[in-house]
């Protein structure tokens, strides 16, 4: 049977090499964990922060591009109604896509 | 008797220390394993796999009980790996996006589950072809065919961590051996 025959090759990748943890890993990484137990109350803290800066970008960004597409729309009819809902849709999504690209709401 | 995973995470959540160092125990091993095969680096494994579980714990409180807690923490596992790979600038080539677009498998094509070790002895040089073989396959196909040879990882298992469906994780799977034994043939 040559290196080429299916149970071979799945014989083969059932040897790749594992990982064995360190004498005493388990209880390092627990007296870790408890610290940050203790500390709990303030891991709010930097997702607040990086959330606000997120929103303070998106609210300048709005504003900014709000007052070019004003400046370019206000001749059209119905100009205003159509700016307000893109920029609405623009900063939610904006928001959402920082949010998702900064990993707020993930461990 | 060992604790469910529902118990351990409410113990763990309630600050006992022996129940973290229990979580840890059991999912440590599967964590490293996920992280080493990804990144290929054995030195970064001892590191990524402590960031893991610290960024577990802190998330604990969002364990729904939905998937197993090992396989809930290989994700995380995972999720390390691939943000120290672009932390590395030796970015993934792929993103669960374009996995979810890989067509998918005729029915009778499906990959099987890989076969039973023992039931094949072979020499360490032969293994060590193959092995050599996998590091050189893309990232899309060579990531579930590394995950896939750790015995407790199941398909579905490894679907949920890369976050594509199952059926493209067996059609990956399977596209990749045929790609190994390509590149074994030459």
């Amino acid at each position: 049977m040559s290196t080429q025959d299916p149970r071979r090759i799945d014989a083969a990748l059932a040897r790749l090499p594992e990982w064995q943890p360190p004498p005493g890993f388990a209880m390092r990484l627990a007296a870790l964990a408890s610290e940050g137990a203790a500390n709990h109350r303030y891991l709010w803290l930097p997702a607040v922060l990086r959330g606000g800066g997120i929103a303070a970008c998106v609210s300048v960004g709005a504003w900014l591009t709000g007052e070019l597409l004003a400046a370019l729309l206000s001749p059209v009819p119905g100009g205003d109604e159509v700016l307000a809902w893109t920029l609405a849709a623009g900063s939610l999504f904006l928001a959402w896509h920082l949010a998702r690209r900064q990993r707020l709401f993930h461990a | 008797m060992e604790d469910s995973d529902a118990e351990l995470v409410r113990r763990c959540l309630a600050g006992d220390q022996a129940a973290c160092a229990r979580l840890v125990s059991r999912c440590a091993r599967m964590a490293g394993t996920v992280i080493w095969r990804a990144v290929r680096d054995r030195e970064l494994v001892d590191d990524l796999c402590q960031e893991t579980f610290l960024r577990a714990f802190r998330a604990l409180g969002s364990f729904d009980g939905r998937a197993r807690l090992s396989t809930w923490i290989c994700s995380i596992a995972h999720r390390v790996a691939m943000d120290e790979l672009r932390r590395q600038k030796r970015r993934p080539q792929f993103s669960a996006g374009e996995l979810r677009d890989e067509p998918p498998l005729e029915e009778d094509g499906a990959a099987g589950q890989l076969a039973d070790p023992l039931a094949l002895a072979i020499s360490d040089e032969e293994a060590a072809r193959v092995h050599a073989a996998l590091d050189s396959l893309p990232e899309r196909y060579r990531l579930p065919l590394a995950y896939a040879a750790l015995q407790e990882l199941g398909y579905d298992d490894i679907a949920m961590m890369l976050g594509i469906p199952v059926g493209t994780v067996k059609t990956l799977v399977f596209r990749g051996k045929a790609l190994l034994r390509e590149r074994l043939a030459t």
